[in-house]
């Protein structure tokens, strides 16, 4: 088991080394010169010419490329040139505001589809069932910006429950939790209809193993059965899934975050494309990357957790 | 999976229930619309008229007017021209390039597989929207390239399914009874593999088309797809969304468009999923 996680451990190595170059040349090939977009078209050439000097840009590619990797080695993703700061400590706070409603639209919408499905498992065929993976089906069509901009028109300008926009006071731990809930919400309902079908299936394939009609035969109540026997062992795979699908999610709050105005590495990543700002688009990019790199690991190793039937031998 | 069922049975079959009807109504509208767009749209889908500027929906418009006094109907009617463009050449790159090398992969197993194998699942393990913003960042944003970047992410998805599906045909007898008459390896992937996995193929492509217009959309909306004035749905969704306030309809109407195209193309994948799969629980 031990030796398993380890192998697994060592095959991110490979990956992100493969992520971080396919990201690098893609960054390179921007058209436009950085040192023009941050001095204007004005600037003089020789002007022009010390800020390419200052910045490495004078270097070769492949210069700069094992410069950039070895810097990531040190958990150093470069110098935004526009602001003069170091990358990471302009992108962690975003980053922290993205992975915080990336959980929270996980959370919410494990909370409304696991329900949802267990009650259309249940209903099997009938009206209930129907209509429920009707409303799946409605889910997986709407993007997920458009029903936040919706609720956005709904809830914040209507109605004025909740706050316009922004993530909140970043200290106020309630404050930012009422300027969360309405993105994490708009996640949480898309994500519910994935759920909701992942539930409802697994709970189907579950219902017809023998030990349920065992259970049934032993003369146990309905509730025992779907309840301990039936919903313990759907339970465990759907979790485990939603939470692999986490990093779907997370690339649903990119747009999100431009519709809620929060400050994310979404809006962080866009503006950075619009002002051509190299180092800071490239590690928004690496930050999500790393992100999603992590959440595969710990989706693999708690599949191995959960099934006892993989094997961590033959790794 | 494996149902080898001919592409017009499944085609024929599709009236069958209500959703599957709906789905193909849907699309067939959509796909009539951006082909007459000129004779549907009422005005010129570019020509602004700062008199007529952010008019609620009325007779002469009837979804109102943009912040320029463009008609949003007009627009919306070009706007299938862009959203079809990208969700059906996307997937043909993606599909085109895909299909090859999981052929290849599948049949040849060995090393190349392995390389194939895992570059499918690094690339499968990142959200298409990540992965298309990458490939953008290099070519600069146009819906061109939307479509070469919603095209790249969905070569692994064609990869994977392709693969697969040759992987199970290969172990049959038949391969290797043409193998061993000395047919050559492109003539048995193409003749004796390709046509036997190619109702897989179709399901999956309709569900993805979805998933590619849907994704078109999002990167517009990002300012990273079709540029202004373009009457992309994303597009129009972005400029609307600094007035809903006052004028909700401007990112209310694009929207809804683009989720009843999105669902014609996910109920008439499902209904072909459903058929070929008898498996699953109904």
């Amino acid at each position: 088991m031990s030796g398993y996680i380890f192998g697994r451990l060592l095959k991110v190595i490979p990956t992100i080394l493969f992520v971080v170059t396919v990201i690098f040349f893609s960054v390179r090939s921007l058209t436009g010169d950085p040192a023009v977009a941050l001095l204007g078209e004005d600037a003089g050439s020789e002007a022009i010419a010390k800020m390419r000097e200052h910045f490495g840009l004078n270097e070769s590619v492949l210069v700069q490329y094992f410069e950039t990797i070895r810097n990531l080695l040190m958990f150093d993703l470069g110098e935004d040139v526009f602001r003069q700061l170091p990358v990471i400590e302009i992108l962690a706070r975003p980053f922290y505001y993205t992975i915080e409603l990336t959980i929270a639209g996980t959370f919410l919408g494990a909370l409304i589809g696991i329900p949802l499905g267990i009650i259309s498992a249940l209903n099997w065929r009938n009206t209930l069932d129907a209509s429920s993976r009707l409303i799946a089906l409605l889910g997986f069509s709407f993007p997920t910006f458009f029903v936040g901009i919706v609720l956005l028109y709904v809830f914040a300008f209507k109605l004025r429950w909740f706050p316009l926009l922004g993530g909140g006071d970043y200290n106020d731990f309630w404050d930012r939790m009422y300027h969360l809930f309405l993105p994490a919400l708009t996640l949480g309902i898309i994500k519910a209809s994935f759920v909701m079908r992942l539930t409802r299936s697994n709970m189907l394939t579950i219902l017809q193993e023998d030990y349920i009609i065992t259970a049934r035969s032993k003369g146990l109540s309905e509730f025992i059965v779907v309840g301990k026997h039936a919903l313990r062992n759907a339970l465990l795979v759907v979790i485990t899934m939603t939470f692999a699908y986490m990093i779907f999610t997370l690339g649903g709050t990119i747009a999100l975050e431009i519709v809620f105005n929060r400050p994310g590495i979404g809006v962080h990543l866009v503006h950075a494309i619009a002002e051509r700002n190299y180092a800071v688009i490239q590690g928004g990019l690496i930050l999500l990357s790393v992100g999603v790199v992590v959440i595969n690991l710990v989706t693999d190793i708690l599949y191995t957790i959960i099934d006892p039937r993989i094997s961590y031998d033959n790794t | 999976m494996t149902t080898h069922k001919s592409w017009f049975a499944i085609i024929r079959l599709n009236f069958s229930d209500t959703g599957s009807i709906i789905g193909v109504g849907i699309v067939g509208l959509i796909v009539l619309l951006a082909i007459c767009a000129p004779l549907v749209a009422p005005y010129d889908p570019y020509l602004h008229d700062t008199i007529i500027r952010m008019q609620p929906p009325s007779a002469e418009h009837w979804f109102g007017t943009d912040q320029f006094g463009r008609d949003i109907l007009s627009r919306l009617v070009y706007g299938t021209r862009i959203s079809l463009y990208v969700g059906i050449v996307s997937v043909i790159i993606g599909g085109v390039i895909g299909t090859a090398i999981g052929l290849a992969a599948g049949y040849f197993r060995g090393w190349f597989d392995s390389i194939v194998g895992w570059f499918t699942d690094v690339m499968m393990s990142f959200p298409t929207e990540v992965l298309a913003i990458i490939v953008i960042i290099g070519l600069g944003a146009s819906s061109t390239s939307a479509v070469i970047a919603i095209g790249v992410v969905f070569i692994s998805r064609y990869i994977r399914l392709i693969r697969a599906a040759t992987m199970t045909i290969t172990s049959h007898a038949y391969i290797d009874a043409v193998n061993v008459i000395g047919q050559s390896h492109i003539k048995i992937m193409l003749r004796h593999i390709l046509p036997n996995i190619m109702s897989d193929t179709i399901i999956m492509t309709s569900l993805w088309i979805a998933t590619a217009i849907r994704t078109e959309t999002v990167l517009s909306f990002l300012g990273l797809g079709a540029q202004p004035p373009e009457p992309s749905w994303g597009v129009m969704i972005r400029d609307g969304l600094g007035s809903l306030i006052f004028a909700p309809w401007l990112a209310i109407v694009p929207g809804i468009a683009i989720f009843i195209t999105v669902l014609g193309f996910n109920l008439l994948g499902d209904s072909f999923r459903d058929y070929t799969d008898p498996k699953l629980n109904r």
